[in-house]
């Protein structure tokens, strides 16, 4: 276990975290995952979403603004979110079980833990 | 050289087809220490216990150039660390931490990415053979643990079929010197700091690896980045460069193809296969 997961495992004690990922935004390079994997998604495939979305804020005016991209699924949520730093921009992607929390709740706790992940 | 049958000689060399299947053998052995791959650039893979902790080649930034011109790192703060490793047991990385310049997480991600990325720069390139040995010298900063050779191999492979899908020969875009195209002017205002970035320091003279040595990012994020900014037309060629290399170091399957075309197309044909910066650009008048 390297250092990006021994944080991760940290976190799957937040309310209906099924699983994270930290990934590299521009490369897809999944620098490590705990919980449930599968659930989170392939990182190639998260850093192009995050990519379309991004450039398509940027085309709109809003360059350089994304923070999260929400899916709502009837019982889960996937949430990426942007982790700003020197140097590329990492994603935390996790899949939530909503039974455990809500969607509010969901996107400010992964937020929270998006602050931490890199101290 | 060739032995009396004609054949190559194998002397002192493994033969496994490839570095791909060199990593594979050296996994099986749980082997510790380099193989040093040679050519133009060439470069060092470290190993512990077979898994790749550390890529190292002149083709792709390490994590200290990362580091510094990205200026996490400030320079004073960097030979401080250097510093009280030499005078230590050596671990920079240890030093780093101890000296609160960087975290265990964010250490992590900086080693995974140099790793990967110098193992795509050195696939960009055809090897000219290969030793191993076991009493190398660790790196300054590995990957702790280290990365199993498949997954480095398979990422290798992905990523060049991904640049081949958005640009075409990857060999031919690490060769090429770009700069903005006349549209990239009005559209720098809605592109990303990163973009901008990269744009700023296309001037016709840059490769890609002279790009991200500049600014301090890797040299796979930078041609994918140009891949793309190249589909928005936003980049314009100057001209092919330097003699072709051709990558070996991705695994054989469906869409990780060596990047054969790049050494066998003559100058006139390097040209990239869409055009760079609008209609009006160019057919072979490049040189």
């Amino acid at each position: 276990m390297n250092a990006v997961e021994a944080a991760l495992a940290q976190m799957l004690g937040s309310p209906g975290l099924l699983g994270v990922a930290l990934v590299d935004a521009v490369t897809g390079l999944v620098y490590g995952a705990a919980g449930d994997a599968g659930a989170v998604g392939d990182g190639d495939e998260l850093a192009r979403i995050a990519g379309l979305v991004a450039d398509t804020l940027n085309r709109a005016g809003a360059a350089g603004q994304l923070e999260d991209i929400v899916v709502t699924g009837a019982a889960r949520l996937h949430i990426t979110r942007v982790v700003p730093r020197q140097g590329d921009e990492l994603l935390l992607c996790a899949a939530v079980d909503r039974q455990d929390t809500n969607f509010a709740l969901a996107v400010r706790e992964l937020a929270r833990l998006a602050e931490g992940v890199m101290a | 050289m060739t032995g009396d049958s004609g054949r190559p000689e194998r002397s002192e060399r493994r033969e496994p087809r490839n570095v791909a299947g060199l990593l594979a053998e050296l996994r099986e052995q749980e082997f510790t220490g380099a193989a040093f791959v040679e050519g133009s650039p060439g470069g060092v893979v470290h190993l512990r216990g077979g898994l790749v902790c550390a890529v190292q080649t002149p083709a792709a930034p390490g994590a200290d150039v990362l580091l510094l011109r990205s200026r996490r790192i400030a320079e004073p703060d960097w030979s401080a660390a250097c510093t009280a490793a030499d005078h230590g047991d050596g671990d920079l990385g240890a030093a780093l931490r101890g000296l609160g310049l960087i975290g265990a997480a964010e250490l992590a991600v900086l080693t995974i990415a140099v790793l990967f990325d110098a193992a795509f720069a050195l696939a960009l390139h055809r090897p000219e053979g290969w030793r191993v040995d076991d009493s190398a010298p660790a790196p300054p900063l590995p990957a702790d643990p280290g990365i199993e050779p498949e997954r480095l191999t398979g990422t290798t492979g992905r990523r060049l079929a991904l640049l081949t899908e958005l640009w075409g020969p990857p060999g031919e875009l690490a060769r090429s010197v770009v700069r903005p195209s006349s549209r990239a002017g009005a559209a720098i205002a809605r592109l990303s700091p990163r973009h901008r970035d990269i744009l700023l320091c296309a001037d016709g003279r840059r490769t890609p690896r002279d790009i991200a040595f500049t600014l301090g990012r890797g040299v796979f994020p930078v041609m994918v980045d140009l891949a793309r900014m190249n589909r928005q037309q936003l980049l314009a060629q100057e001209s092919a460069a330097a003699p072709a290399p051709v990558p070996s170091l991705a695994p054989r399957g469906p869409g990780m193809a060596p990047d054969r075309s790049a050494a066998a197309a003559p100058a006139s044909d390097s040209l990239p296969r869409r055009p760079f910066g609008g209609p009006s650009r160019r057919r072979g008048s490049a040189r």
